[in-house]
């Protein structure tokens, strides 16, 4: 997986590469563009956009205005890319939370058509963490536990870990309780204060832990291992075939011409094949993956389509 | 007209005892979703609160009724009339706000409350010129946030 | 000793000093208006941290977070319009100060208390970082469940009239902030369909409604004789600054306040707001003179100005040595670690020590600008509230709606804080106290994610919330301090009433 993202990094730069002074040919832009973030300044997907942005700004040859438009947990962002002028100048980020989980739960006033996309560029990953006294040294041990039908709390933050949670319970047979917790500072904090006994959240907030030796990672719950820690397995080599993945990406409102998509494309593609933004991006915990237009669109279709069925499991549907 | 203590004390108690009474009877039921698979269920604290304000405004009523003391208190016929323009002014201005944006909303409220408090001189004037334009370049320049004007 | 010698270079290199001074002025400025609170001014200063050096954008953050919470007060005092909501607690007293022509005295002891209160939470911070953070982990659900409601009975029953009329304002906070998300499914909750109130109703629209509108509303209906000064000139030279015996009265509340915020600042999620009404109310339990409070106390004053500062370096205690963020702020600040690549946390000292201690230095030094910035800040604004006020209640009452229009860029949010103007009008007819019912609005989510945390975990049984020490003593303490205030308004009742006969 992890090379198949790198491949297709490499073909968008050789793509990108091989068309000649990118986009500057017709004229767009020629205006600052903006960027809508949808979550608060100084978060893990603001803080990556922005650098994502600053990148692209180079290639685009205009200065790129991130402004965040945040509340109604991520939905208020997406509503106001839909609601702008198709034109290429104001896109955003869409990830794939407000996209594919939230239009099943709240009436919201975009559905996946009000969106052109222009690519994914980062995926959010999970894993399992436990407290640094915890009995369970390895996924091993923690499967064996949940197997025995024994309670086992865990800080639940979001609704896509739930249905996770909800899948792996029926899987096992096991009896998690969710302890509901609003970020992932907070779970991770219960997890080492012993109030659960473990979560299920991503790099940002747990790798700093596991180097502090405040938390232990037992295995990574998406599809690929965290590259911060490649020796810890994911959750299917332990020998359970489920995984949970979220992605960002970027939008514009439908309709915007063909021509300027594609040089959204290249320019976002490109920035996300430098070196330095990925390393930043890497830092916040976010990895680096590109989707084409066409790559991500169908992600978030595939995901709006099978949530329909997911959130039953978890009483929501 | 001249109101007892006792009485406008008790009319808050029961205006504030309503409140919890409405969102309990109407506005619970409908607004706050369930999803049923719950151990706790998403009733349970709007529920606790919504009782502790019914019980807190209950005791409020039960202690003015039970001891007068304060001053009685006027309620005035120009006062509610000046409140009432008051509010109006905001309304409107609102309005303007929203229809023709930021800068016009800005010198309709600036020109309605230097009025109201007797400043109809040229400082007004300029004032509720100047303000929203230096206003709106200051945040353009300094924080890169663009007020919504009539053009947009 | 050499990683502190560096350090110090460090912050005194001139590229440094001069983020450091610039954000706490910046701070103390966007504090002071209304509707720009110091989250927005760390949040728009966030693009800098892509490119700045470490030290210098953690400095300049620090340092418009300082700025901004005395900043703040500057316009509670003179405009009864706090800047920010930890401002909130310091508006009656300062406020009276000011009429009576000693507005620049209240603003002095507001920023003394606000320096000694930051200094003292820092050295705090300096000396037991890693050590007190593990306080920070004592805290569970059921411990902070009962921490809220000792916390709502405190400054219940600091404000306003009647303890009774303070706990229902308190609730009616508390409900407010049920609008939004669920806590537990995530779906948004009486919120009438409108995708503005999904995420909650916002904090900025609300204080500035409830708080400077309602005020400004009152102004404007007051005048109606020819528009003048609104805050009389100094009639004595004492009235401008810190005499002998203000110094003597305020020693007392700024300690208090200063440990107290501090303790405040090292539990995660509490806040500056709460630290403000804790020191103000403590200041009043062991004031010299209890009665001036609400009527121009420099005690209080001190009390809740030091108690809110003192929870800016506290909050730096759970980051550095845990790695958890003690409220937004902080938030904010891991990610500008992340984004230099440090890892917040306890590694930090070893992973890189001049960064610390160059955190350390600043935050010193930054308490020193601060000095020197509120000084000339507040004879500046002194004269701006010099202005008649039918000029600069209507210029306020706009740079108030522009405040709350930025900080989301949302007219919805404007409609909200017209919305609180008018309500906070009527409470203000109605003799209902408007800080309360902020302070349960703030502290809503808090008791309710912690009040449900509790109940999953005890899969429904309420005698979980009795079941930890530290949170009996929450409780306990909750009881004792309400019926203290009890026991002081009858006996202030009946010697009111004894006198008159």
């Amino acid at each position: 997986m992890k090379r198949r993202v790198a491949l297709k990094v490499l073909a968008a730069s050789v793509m990108a590469a091989s068309l000649p002074a990118v986009g500057h040919a017709e004229g767009f832009p020629d205006k600052e563009i903006t960027l809508i973030v949808n979550y608060g300044a100084g978060g893990g997907t603001d803080l990556s956009a922005r650098v994502l942005a600053k990148g692209a700004e180079e290639f685009l040859g205009q200065p790129i205005r991130v402004v965040n438009k945040t509340g109604g947990s991520g939905t208020v962002g997406p509503t106001n890319i839909a609601a702008a002028e198709a034109d290429g100048y104001t896109i955003g980020i869409a990830s794939f939370s407000p996209m594919a989980v939230s239009p099943h739960l709240t009436p919201v006033a975009y559905s996946l058509d009000s969106f052109d996309f222009i690519l994914g560029h980062a995926r959010y990953r999970s894993g399992i963490s436990v407290g640094k006294d915890s009995p369970y040294q390895t996924i091993e041990d923690f499967l064996d536990a949940a197997r025995s039908g024994q309670e086992i709390t865990y800080a639940a933050t979001d609704t896509l870990t739930k249905i996770f949670m909800a899948k792996l319970q029926q899987e096992l047979g096991a009896d998690f309780k969710a302890v509901n917790y609003k970020s992932g500072q907070e779970s991770v904090t219960a997890t080492i204060a012993g109030v659960v006994d473990f979560n299920l959240e991503g790099p940002t907030n747990v790798v700093p832990q596991v180097k502090s030796d405040n938390l232990r990672l037992l295995a990574s719950v998406s599809s690929v291992p965290w590259f911060e820690m490649p020796d810890v397995p994911t959750i299917k080599d332990a020998g359970v075939d489920l995984f949970v993945e979220s992605y960002a990406g970027l939008a514009a409102p439908a309709g915007v011409p063909e021509d300027r998509l594609k040089v959204l494309e290249d320019a976002f593609a490109q920035a996300l094949n430098d070196p330095e933004v990925q390393k930043t991006m890497s830092g916040l915990g976010m990895e680096p993956a590109y989707f084409s237009s066409a790559e991500y669109r169908t992600l978030l279709e595939e995901g709006y389509a099978s949530m329909d069925s997911d959130l039953e499991i978890i009483g929501l549907k | 007209m001249k109101l007892s203590r006792r009485a406008f004390e008790s009319c808050i108690a029961l205006i504030s005892a309503a409140m919890p009474c409405i969102l309990l009877l109407f506005v619970f039921d409908d607004q706050i979703p369930t999803s049923g698979l719950e151990e706790i269920g998403p009733r349970v604290y709007p529920d606790t609160l919504a009782y502790a304000w019914l019980a807190l405004s209950l005791l409020y009523l039960a202690d003015q009724w039970t001891r007068n003391v304060g001053e009685p208190v006027e309620i005035g016929g120009s006062a509610v009339f000046r409140s009432l323009a008051i509010i109006g002014v905001v309304l409107v201005g609102f309005l303007v706000l929203n229809v023709a944006g930021y800068l016009l909303g800005a010198v309709f409220y600036i020109l309605c409350f230097t009025w109201m408090m007797n400043e109809r001189g040229w400082a007004a004037l300029v004032l509720s010129v100047v303000t929203p334009v230096v206003v709106y370049v200051a945040l353009e320049a300094a924080f890169q946030v663009r007020l919504p004007t009539i053009l947009d | 000793m050499d990683a502190v010698l560096l350090a110090i270079n460090h912050v005194f290199a001139p590229g440094n000093l001069i983020f450091l001074v610039a954000g706490v002025f910046g701070g103390v400025v966007l504090g002071a208006i209304p509707g720009l609170s110091a989250t927005m001014a760390i949040a728009l200063l966030i693009p800098f941290t892509l490119t700045l050096d470490p030290v210098a954008s953690l400095l300049m953050m620090t340092g418009a977070y300082k700025g901004g919470i005395f900043g703040g007060s500057i316009s509670a005092i003179l405009m009864r319009a706090p800047g920010t909501s930890a401002a909130a607690a310091t508006v009656e007293d300062g406020q009276a100060l000011a009429k009576e022509g000693k507005g620049l005295k209240a603003l002095k002891v507001s920023l003394i208390a606000s320096v000694i209160g930051d200094t003292f939470s820092d050295i705090i911070l300096i000396i037991s970082a890693v050590q007190l953070a593990r306080v920070a982990l004592q805290f569970g659900p059921v411990e902070y469940t009962a921490l809220t409601v000792f916390a709502l009975t405190v400054v219940g029953s600091a404000a306003g009239t009647s303890l009774i009329k303070g706990l229902i304002a308190a609730v009616a906070g508390l409900s407010l902030a049920m609008v939004g998300l669920d806590p537990s499914t995530g779906i948004p909750r009486l919120a009438f369909g409108e995708i503005h109130l999904y995420g909650g109703v916002s904090l900025i629209a609300v204080l500035i409604g409830i708080m400077t509108v309602a005020e400004l509303l009152r102004q404007i209906e007051q005048r109606r004789e020819a528009s003048r000064a609104h805050i009389p000139p100094p009639r004595h030279r004492d009235d401008s600054r810190i005499t002998r015996e203000d110094a003597r009265l305020m020693a007392r509340p700024i300690a208090a306040g200063s440990i107290l915020g501090t303790i405040i600042g090292v539990v995660p999620g509490l806040g500056p707001t709460l630290g403000a009404f804790l020191g103000y109310d403590t200041a009043w339990r062991i004031a010299r003179k209890p009665e001036k409070f609400g009527k121009g106390s420099v005690e209080a004053i001190a009390g809740a100005e030091s108690g809110n500062n003192a929870v800016s370096g506290a909050n730096l205690i759970p980051l550095l040595g845990l790695g958890i963020p003690g409220d937004i702020e902080a938030a904010i600040l891991i990610g500008a670690f992340l984004i230099q690549g440090l890892t917040p946390g306890p590694l930090i000292f070893q992973e890189s020590p001049d960064v610390v201690y160059g955190l350390y230095v600043g935050l010193l030094v930054a308490n020193a600008v601060l000095l020197v910035a509120g000084l000339l800040a507040i004879r500046v604004f002194v004269r701006l509230a010099g202005v008649r006020t039918g000029l600069l209640f209507p210029v306020v009452f706009v740079l108030a709606i522009v405040g709350t229009y930025a900080f989301q860029q949302s007219l919805f949010d404007v409609g909200i804080t017209f919305f609180f103007g008018v309500v906070g009008y009527l409470m203000v007819k109605a003799d209902i106290p408007r800080t309360t019912f902020l302070i349960g609005f703030i502290l809503g989510p808090l008791l309710e994610d912690n009040f449900r945390r509790s109940l999953e975990l005890s899969s429904g049984q309420y005698d979980i919330f009795l079941s930890s020490t530290l949170g009996n003593a929450f409780w306990i303490a909750a009881i004792l301090s309400a019926g203290w205030v009890f026991y002081q308004r009858r006996k202030m009742r009946r010697q009111a009433s004894g006198g008159k006969q």
